[in-house]
């Protein structure tokens, strides 16, 4: 009984640890896609928003999500899926201010993000 | 995951030392690392079922670290008796055969009237029927009773409680103040030097700090 338990402590531990780093590295690849993504979706020569690379990028998130949000809060995760929809909007309609706004405001929160659930002294304490 | 499995760990140290200082009165039946993983576990256990916003994760993770954490320490208290100490305490010796240790009492962070409650749950209504009572690591009061003892035939009325006098109490100890102040006089004591003052009928105890208790009949005019 005793080995038992030992074993299954040992199993929930390495369990726990082995999510656990496969989770920030999974956090980190994400938001780190995520934030070159945003950046490149300006097209440098005449200034104006790459829509089909949105729309993708849209797909993508989609997808991350769905993994997202076994570990990390819904509410939060939402928020950046209904900015994102504000932003593919905003593109099509050729609204490029409230584009560049809602553009700054998930870069900001992708940045946010990756820091709130990244493995640091700060989040710890 | 990694922040809240550290988080817990950090978490649970906390709670065990704070209950620790509290003393013994805060836990019975447990030991206070054990109280203090019933503690979290059911606030733990509620917090994914009432929020379907956080993952089931926030809360399991938590649930699995206290689980190691009580195993790990069940390992170590159970290897080393110094550890065993520091987490659980030590059984404390609170009347002898001098009466109510003051020392012990305040040590344990319990006053006159928890040792009182105790003794009276066991059957025990006067500190004279009492050789021994010990406090355990887990709250309880063990009693080794005094055969010799005085045995109250109804409940003594607790008239001075750590050198208070309980002025509601006197008439139903058919005493007054004055009474009071007097007998303590006749005995060369202070009312703030008495720890406890119990009047049954005609039978007085009286349990000063710090020194043997004593008792005896006295008439009333």
């Amino acid at each position: 009984m005793t080995k038992g338990r030992l074993t299954i402590a040992l199993v929930i531990l390495v369990f726990i640890l082995g999510l656990g780093i496969g989770e920030q590295l999974f956090i980190h690849s994400t938001f780190d896609e995520f934030s070159s993504r945003l950046n490149g979706f300006i097209v440098e020569e005449d200034e104006t928003y790459d829509y089909d690379a949105i729309v993708e990028t849209q797909k993508w998130w989609e997808k991350k999500v769905c993994y997202l949000e076994l570990f990390l809060p819904h509410v939060q995760m939402n928020e950046i899926t209904i900015t994102y929809g504000e932003l593919v909007g905003a593109v099509g309609a050729e609204d490029h201010d409230s584009a560049q706004a809602l553009l700054n405001r998930l870069q900001q929160t992708s940045i946010a993000f990756e820091e709130m659930y990244g493995f640091r002294i700060g989040n710890i304490i | 995951m990694l922040v809240v499995f550290i988080r817990t760990i950090i978490i649970y140290v906390c709670l065990v030392i704070g209950m620790r200082l509290m003393g013994k009165r805060t836990i019975g039946e447990l030991q206070p690392f054990e109280f203090t993983i019933t503690l979290a576990i059911a606030d733990l256990a509620c917090m994914p079922m009432q929020d379907i916003s956080v993952p089931l994760i926030y809360g399991l993770v938590p649930l699995f670290v206290m689980f190691l954490l009580h195993y790990l320490i069940t390992i170590i208290a159970g290897k080393s008796i110094k550890f065993r100490r520091f987490l659980n305490g030590k059984p404390v010796i609170v009347i002898n055969e001098q009466g109510i240790d003051y020392k012990a009492i305040n040590s344990l962070n319990v006053n006159i009237n928890d040792i009182l409650e105790s003794l009276r749950s066991q059957q025990f209504f006067s500190p004279e029927q009492v050789r021994y009572a010990v406090y355990e690591t887990n709250g309880n009061l063990s009693v080794l009773e005094n055969e010799n003892g005085y045995t109250p035939s109804s409940i003594p009325v607790t008239i001075i409680v750590e050198g208070k006098l309980m002025e509601t109490n006197f008439r139903y100890a058919s005493v007054s103040k004055d009474d009071v102040i007097e007998y303590l006089d006749s005995k060369h004591l202070k009312q703030k030097d008495v720890l406890l003052m119990t009047i049954e009928n005609t039978h007085y105890y009286i349990q000063p700090k710090g020194k043997p208790f004593f008792s005896e009949e006295v008439k009333n005019d």
